[in-house]
């Protein structure tokens, strides 16, 4: 019977022991890596904000640039026609020239519209 | 303003407007896949046109929202060290090169953590300030400064005694006269070719024999990877964000990069031939390629193993390569996607190079051959090619000092040549014994800047005898 009580007491014991080690965190080995950064740092630069917008196309004359990339004034003969139909007095001002005309010619082309399309065939 | 661009073009169109300042630019996209296919006529894209019409009309007259009013600017990056942490130093080196190419901050190949102490090692190979500033790097314009290129160069696994090589180049590809953002940006297969002179290229252990463009010289292929993740991390650049090349690049990698055989070049090294010592070591970059599938890449002239060569066929491939231009002459336009004539940058393996010697040409000589063979009787210029160089004249697109050329030959009588100027035929002597000839090309005068050809001189060497 003293037997028996041993045995069962080692048992217990042993299965708590068991339990109770099985919650203990074990520590984890940990690498940290630092690194430089090597990217760019970009210069902020003043934002601008888009022009107001126009109520409608009625009466207004409106400047379609093109970048001159092939096929896209196909694209701009439609939508000149469409707009036409939809505003009748809306007169339509086609531009071309380079990929990134200069400031100078922007401001050419925009000193007498009301608004502008810039199309770029990409 | 409304910018009417195509649906896969439109992160790149709102990565340009954040870099001119326009980041709530209104924008209209049509799609690429009605689109593209549909531009040949009127009749052919009216569909795609009067889908898009509303669209466009409504950017144009809906009012601006208060987001779209405001001026105030996004915070820049500006975080000095990046820290990663893992169970072991392996993991962490993987998380390093995962975080890496998920931010887009590598090229997709494998990168050394440019540790403080690693970039520290990096810079003993200059005497150049870290903080010395290089330039900008288009298209977004991050500042180059020596410790950002020797960041990327260990990133790269590129030596100390390579530094100088990869700063003059960085230098020499954020110069203001060379058009850097059409090769970064085009949609063309346009890449770079790096070619170094003088005696740090043997000091360094650069290639220039068989396999001058290939692998297996860490010098070469570190140098160039170094270059590109610059170009990367300092022009925050990414494939279909704002490279926009629909195919890829050649060599996109550590782009064509190789030393040039100055031992086996008769007319002395290149970097001679435009004023340096010959002591002096030098860096040279030029924009190659192009859009159509005969331009992107290399043309192989001839010589090789295989079939017995002569040096006057080589010559005369060299002269139909010029000549398969001639389709363009009627859309050479200042500013737009075909800007020019073409500059020819010819490769002659050092057998070729030392034939033509023995022929009696010198490098001047060769130029003014290939330029001259590549000209175009007046009487079999068609109408459309005579009015595409009397409206280049008429421009002023011709350089100054070839309007008189030009204006002379453009009458019976009169050869009209291919090239602006025979200096237009840029000669290397590089390659092994036995070897090939190749050669790429670009727009001489291109589109943003004036010039995609730029030499400079390396400078600042520590670990060299060359390049101090």
């Amino acid at each position: 019977m003293k037997g028996k009580n041993i045995r069962f007491l080692t048992t217990v014991m042993t299965l708590g022991f068991l339990v109770a080690f099985s919650h203990v965190p074990v520590a984890r080995a940990e690498v940290t890596l630092e690194v430089l950064n090597p990217r760019g740092e970009v210069a902020p630069k003043s934002i601008l904000a888009p022009c107001p917008r126009i109520p409608d196309l009625s009466g207004k004359k409106i400047g379609v640039y093109w970048n001159s990339k092939a096929g896209g004034d196909h694209f701009w003969d439609v939508i000149e026609a469409e707009m036409k139909r939809k505003a009748p007095s809306v007169t339509i001002v086609r531009f071309g020239g380079p990929i990134e005309p200069s400031d100078a010619q922007i401001a050419a082309m925009t000193k007498d519209v009301d608004a502008f399309f810039f199309g770029v065939g990409d | 303003m409304v910018f009417v661009v195509t649906d896969n073009f439109i992160r790149d169109a709102k990565s340009g407007a954040e870099d001119v300042g326009m980041p709530m630019l209104r924008m209209t996209a049509l799609p690429a896949d009605e689109y593209y296919k549909n531009r040949y006529s009127v009749d052919d894209v009216k569909g795609v046109a009067a889908a898009a019409v509303d669209g466009i009309i409504e950017g144009l007259t809906r009012p601006l929202s208060e987001e779209e009013g405001s001026t105030k600017a996004k915070e820049p990056e500006s975080a000095r060290t990046i820290k990663i942490t893992a169970e072991t130093y392996e993991a962490a080196v993987e998380r390093f090169n995962q975080i890496f190419v998920d931010n887009h901050w590598g090229s997709g190949l494998p990168l050394l953590p440019p540790t403080a102490e690693r970039v520290k090692w990096m810079l003993s190979g200059t005497t150049r300030s870290p903080d010395e500033a290089i330039g900008t790097v288009a298209p977004k314009n991050g500042r180059a400064t020596v410790e950002k290129i020797a960041i990327n160069a260990v990133m790269a696994g590129a030596k100390p005694e390579y530094l100088p090589v990869i700063i003059a180049a960085v230098e020499a590809l954020t110069d203001k006269r060379f058009d850097l953002l059409h090769v970064m940006a085009s949609t063309g297969s346009f890449t770079l070719q790096i070619v170094v002179n003088g005696p740090i290229t043997e000091e360094i252990g650069m290639n220039s024999g068989i396999g001058l463009i290939g692998y297996g010289f860490r010098a070469n292929s570190t140098i160039g990877h170094a270059v590109r993740l610059c170009l990367i991390n300092l022009g925050l650049l990414w494939p279909a964000e704002n490279d926009m090349a629909l195919i890829g690049r050649p060599s996109s990698d550590t782009f064509y990069i190789f030393a040039e055989n100055e031992r086996y070049n008769p007319w002395g090294p290149f970097h001679v031939s435009l004023g340096y010592k010959k002591e002096d070591s030098c860096v040279t970059v030029m924009t190659v390629g192009g859009y159509a599938s005969s331009a992107v890449g290399l043309t192989v002239f001839g010589g090789g193993a295989v079939i017995p060569w002569k040096a006057q066929e080589l010559l005369d491939n060299i002269v139909k390569t010029i000549m398969a231009g001639r389709g363009t002459i009627p859309m050479w336009k200042a500013g737009t996607a075909i800007p020019s004539p073409e500059k020819h940058f010819l490769v002659l393996h050092p057998e070729f190079a030392m034939e033509l010697a023995r022929l009696g040409y010198t490098r001047r000589t060769l130029q003014q051959y290939l330029y001259d063979r590549a000209s175009i009787r007046y009487e079999d210029l068609s109408e459309k090619e005579i009015a595409s160089f009397k409206r280049r004249l008429a421009a002023k697109e011709i350089p100054e000092d070839r309007v008189a050329v030009f204006e002379g030959s453009l009458k019976p009588g009169g050869k009209v040549p291919m090239l602006l100027r025979p200096e237009d035929c840029v000669v290397f002597v590089a390659g092994g014994i036995p070897g090939y000839s190749f050669g790429t090309s670009y727009f001489s005068i291109p589109i943003y800047a004036p010039t995609a050809v730029m030499t400079k001189q390396i400078r600042g060497a520590t670990l060299t005898k060359g390049g101090r």
